[in-house]
């Protein structure tokens, strides 16, 4: 916890914005840098503040937090984390949020440590956020005819990092799994992410679920 | 004889019966009209169509009285046992519906006035022959012309037995008449097939209306619970290091948690309330919000051009709130679609209301279609809010971008 992470956050509303700087700053490690109240407000923010991660609620007036997050990880090199932020957990947007290219979701009622171990998470970028809460969402998302991951040649040894990654192992735990070195197991993920075009663990986890390379039930 | 055991004979028995005191009561008014009219000495055909005119006139005026079918809706759920789709059933609102109940009201005073007529002599000749052993021995006059002796013998059981009969017999005959005008009321005071229809519809509305009001509820409280756990948990934090933030936080929570109250208690009040349903929705954004909207979409780099036509101020107040969200849902629809950077969007709006409604029109340029493949659900929740109102929504691809159009059919009234 040497690394200072730095967070912006997103709500329309100014009370939970208020509420989740004091909760972050009170981190010794955490400091929030910036606050948008609309999606349209986030990019010039973020790009004035360069935060690691950036807390985004999900339903704002003008623009929603799955298109704010699209803006940003379209519009920005290198982009921040998104944590998507929601009040209701079968919320539809968080799903899209989350295939838009958010590394993770939170629940406004989430209590505040978990909060931010949630930013450290996502900010370390090692391990899958909620990974049995992400497989809840593909499984209630699911599409008549996985289509297989065959289209995108994985090695045999990247599918099974891939089948590990959904479990929410982070790369030291799939190197002991797997009786390999941690920097193998990260060349084969930077592989991996590369051949399914997904920015990151989540979104190749989601890959992962809905082709029905890793099974839901 | 099982008829006679059940309580639903009784009950229609005493519905005949109203049917029966009501004809009396015409009765009444008729001997005295009719012999009125007999003074006045004219042909007898003449006579013969007033005097019809005066029995057949006062029941048939009065059954055209809506609240007849009111009452009699009543009576017949409650002594009949029919159960109406439309309940409790109104007052009559149609002509037809008149007429029906009409009709309905003089079957229930002949179907009355003939139980009336059985039911008096049954009772009146029946009270004469129980009491028949027990008289001197003799011959005794029942009616006029009618004899019959008493010789205190065992023969005289005839008379009891025959009494007993009879007074079974009226209400054998009473349920008959009673099943089978419980199976008419329906098709005579029920809603015809198209007014079965009107009706699905208003309750279909009403229903959307509901659940509109339920998830908004949901969300309103949900937002507010959120907010309390999110200042609850800094307040918890801070206390220690910054008590003052912890007082501000805590007057947030309590500020918050009492506006949910109130809307809480504003929602169940309206779901309770069956006769209004949504007739006075939370204070919630109508058109004339439409610039505070439109100026925070400015401030994320979107121009929104806004032509106005109509005095909006005129509109039903639930119509320009829903008003209000379509366009909020086609702005956001808007942006999302744009598929360029927000700042060169430009968006074109315009809301008129005139003598075919209430239109609202938003253009937006369209460039990059497969941004967002999954979309449509702001369209959805568009046709939604429409449906409920009875508009009609265009959407799709013109030469200038994607253009959605929306009517509303508004009554234009005073504001009310």
């Amino acid at each position: 916890m040497t690394v200072d992470i730095s967070v912006v956050v997103v709500d329309d509303e100014p009370l939970i914005r208020s509420g989740l700087r004091a909760i972050i700053d009170a981190e010794p490690d955490l400091t929030v840098v910036g606050e948008a109240a609309d999606g349209a407000e986030v990019l010039p923010v973020v790009r004035r503040t360069r935060p690691d991660v950036v807390l985004m609620d999900v339903r704002m007036p003008a623009v929603d937090g799955i298109h704010a997050t699209k803006l940003l990880l379209d519009g920005l090199d290198p982009a921040p984390r998104v944590l998507v932020v929601t009040t209701f957990e079968n919320d539809d947007y968080v799903y899209d949020a989350l295939r838009a290219g958010a590394s993770g979701f939170l629940l406004k009622r989430t209590p505040p440590d978990d909060i931010i171990a949630a930013i450290r998470t996502v900010a370390g970028s090692d391990s899958l956020l909620f990974p049995e809460a992400i497989r809840a969402l593909a499984l209630a998302h699911m599409t008549e005819q996985p289509a297989g991951l065959d289209g995108f040649q994985l090695t045999e040894r990247e599918q099974e990092v891939l089948r590990l990654m959904a479990k929410g192992l982070s790369n030291a735990e799939i190197a002991g799994e797997l009786i390999l070195g941690v920097q193998t197991i990260k060349t084969h993920v930077a592989n991996l992410l590369s051949k399914l075009g997904a920015r990151d663990r989540t979104q190749a986890v989601i890959l992962a679920y809905e082709s029905g390379f890793v099974p839901l039930r | 004889m099982k008829v006679l055991v059940r309580g639903s004979t009784y009950l229609r028995w005493v519905y005949l019966l109203l049917g029966a005191a009501l004809v009396l009561a015409f009765i009444l008014v008729d001997t005295g009209l009719v012999a009125l009219v007999g003074e006045l000495h004219l042909p007898r055909v003449l006579t013969g169509i007033l005097d019809a005119l005066v029995v057949i006139g006062p029941p048939v005026l009065l059954g055209m009285l809506p609240a007849v079918r009111e009452v009699e809706g009543i009576a017949v759920e409650s002594l009949l046992g029919v159960r109406f789709e439309e309940r409790p059933l109104g007052p009559a609102r149609s002509w037809p519906q008149r007429r029906r109940t009409t009709v309905w009201f003089c079957l229930h005073l002949a179907a009355g006035g003939c139980a009336g007529i059985l039911t008096t002599a049954v009772f009146g000749f029946g009270a004469v022959l129980l009491a028949a052993p027990f008289r001197e021995h003799g011959s005794h006059e029942l009616a006029p012309g009618i004899q019959y002796d008493v010789t205190g013998s065992w023969r005289d059981l005839w008379m009891p037995l025959a009494a007993l009969a009879g007074i079974a017999l009226v209400f054998v005959i009473s349920a008959a008449i009673g099943a089978l005008l419980a199976h008419w009321a329906p098709r005579m005071l029920g809603p015809t097939p198209a007014e079965r229809i009107e009706l699905l519809e208003r309750r279909t509305a009403t229903l959307a209306e509901r659940n509109r009001l339920a998830r908004e509820l949901h969300d309103s409280v949900g937002h507010a619970l959120s907010l309390v756990t999110i200042q609850a948990a800094a307040a918890r934090k801070l206390l220690a290091t910054d008590p003052a933030f912890a007082e501000t936080a805590l007057a947030a929570m309590e500020t918050s948690a009492r506006a949910a109250l109130a809307d809480l208690d504003h929602v169940l009040g309206l779901l309770r309330d069956d006769r209004r349903p949504g007739s006075q929705t939370a204070p919630q954004a109508t058109l004339g919000d439409v610039a505070r909207l439109v100026d925070s979409t400015r401030a994320g780099g979107i121009t929104v051009a806004v032509h106005r036509s109509g005095d909006l101020d005129q509109l039903p107040a639930a119509v320009s709130r829903e008003a209000y969200r379509i366009v909020q849902e086609g702005l956001t629809n808007a942006i999302r679609h744009a598929g360029r950077p927000a700042d060169e969007v430009e968006v074109e709006l315009s809301i008129s209301l005139d003598t075919t409604g209430l239109q609202l029109k938003l253009t937006n340029p369209v460039t990059g279609l497969s941004d967002h493949s999954g979309g449509g659900r702001g369209l959805a929740g568009i046709r939604e809010r429409v449906a409920v109102l009875r508009g009609t929504v265009e959407a799709g691809l013109v030469a200038d971008g994607w253009r959605l159009a929306v009517t509303l059919p508004v009554a234009v009234t005073t504001k009310g």
